[in-house]
């Protein structure tokens, strides 16, 4: 059995501590790590909520509940922050990107206390796949949503798109690491090379709209 | 054996034409292509799930969540790409036309609501609702004989092809089954292929246009 909230406890500790005494961009950035790991605790509990009522095995749940559950936790502090602070679009894709990384780390921390931290070879695959894919996923919700700001309907159609391809990115992703072998290596590589064309084509300086958007 | 055979031609249809449509957008940077290119996506995504499920697992989705999801995100995609294919500063139309498409959704909706769930059936005829209002308006705005006018209807034509596609593709499985060449629902699949593959071209003759 896994004690999550211990888990979270001791990882979201000093990184509170770390806000306390931060201010401006950095204290921003640490409180969306924080938030990813926040999302991440609560999806498990809803996920597993959701198996139970529909009285699905691990797998099935990792495949076709767990996607669609974390996806949208993930959302959750950015959608506040945009509801509540109104800040310039141009910060949502960075804090997207922190997001994830705080849900990828606690999942990845998660992982390694039920499985077992032995083989280091099968984990660097694991954290920098799963870790790849949070943050591909990221970066699909937060430029795809600048690009799609400017008109209400847009900006409401668009967050839904792109939410349900993260949520099929991720789902695909789960489905062929779940397997053996070729098809389970095959999952690992698609969001690193996803991550590799991200770095390669991504924007030199802060990312900014193209004229028309 | 012809399902997958014919998954995997929409599979490559669509690995096709998102490429093309990436390749597009890098150069033109517009927002049309920005909204096909997700629009192809998306249905990749979807069709790359359902394959894997049948190739890896031996079976389709238990529950609905990821793929009802996903099919929504591709016609919430495909009626903005219908909205900002409409010429810019056109006079909004008032016409009794423009709730041809909504109603028929609707009907549909009800009749399919006999076999599918009800909450799927609502938000699809929704969103079908929306992209053929837009398809109505788009033809009605572009009647004129104009080079430009022509090429912008070509990609309302090419939206409102997938939509009768679907259309007849779910009906079409309400009635027939079984994994032969007489089922007309592979024929159907086909015909959506082709209709995808015919959007990616109206639209790149509406944008040169």
């Amino acid at each position: 059995m896994n004690y999550i909230e211990n888990i979270y406890i001791c990882l979201a500790a000093p990184l509170l501590i770390v806000v306390l005494c931060l201010r401006g961009q950095g204290k921003r950035s640490i409180l969306f790590v924080l938030g990813g790991m926040t999302a991440c605790l609560l999806s498990s509990y809803i996920s597993t909520f959701l198996a139970v009522v529909h009285g699905t095995d691990a797998m099935t749940a990792s495949i076709e509940i767990s996607p669609m559950v974390e996806e949208f936790m993930k959302l959750f502090p950015i959608v506040f922050y945009i509801l509540v602070f109104e800040p310039d679009r141009r910060e949502c894709p960075g804090l997207l990107l922190m997001i994830a990384s705080g849900f990828a780390t606690f999942e990845n921390v998660c992982y390694l206390v039920s499985n077992g931290a032995d083989n280091i070879f099968s984990l660097v695959i694991r954290g920098f796949g799963t870790g790849a894919m949070h943050v591909i996923n990221g970066a699909l919700i937060g430029i795809g949503l600048m690009l799609l700001w400017d008109r209400l309907y847009i900006r409401i159609a668009g967050l839904f798109g792109l939410l349900s391809l993260a949520v099929i990115f991720h789902a695909v992703y789960n489905l062929l690491v779940s397997q053996a072998g070729l098809a389970a290596w095959i999952g690992y590589v698609i969001p690193l090379t996803a991550t590799a064309g991200y770095l390669r084509f991504r924007p030199k300086q802060r990312f900014e709209p193209p004229p028309g958007f | 054996m012809i399902e997958m055979a014919e998954n995997l031609i929409q599979l490559l249809v669509l690995i096709f034409c998102f490429g093309m449509t990436c390749y597009q957008f890098t150069r033109r940077s517009s927002k049309v292509w920005l909204l096909l290119s997700l629009y192809y996506l998306t249905m990749l995504m979807g069709q790359l799930y359902w394959v894997l499920m049948l190739v890896l697992l031996h079976r389709s989705a238990m529950l609905d969540y990821v793929s009802e999801s996903t099919w929504f995100a591709a016609y919430l995609f495909l009626f903005l790409l219908a909205r900002h294919l409409l010429p810019e500063g056109a006079v909004p139309t008032r016409s009794a036309a423009l709730w041809i498409g909504p109603v028929f959704t609707a009907c549909m909706a009800v009749f399919y609501m006999q076999w599918g769930k009800i909450m799927s059936n609502i938000s699809t005829a929704i969103a079908m609702g929306l992209i053929l209002q837009n398809v109505t308006r788009g033809l009605l705005l572009t009647r004129g004989s104009s080079a430009r006018q022509y090429a912008v209807r070509r990609g309302f034509l090419a939206i409102l092809s997938i939509c009768i596609a679907e259309y007849a593709l779910w009906t079409a499985s309400c009635f027939w089954s079984g994994e032969t060449f007489a089922n007309p629902y592979y024929w159907l699949d086909l015909l959506l292929t082709i209709s995808m593959l015919f959007l990616f071209i109206a639209v790149k003759g509406a944008e040169a246009g």
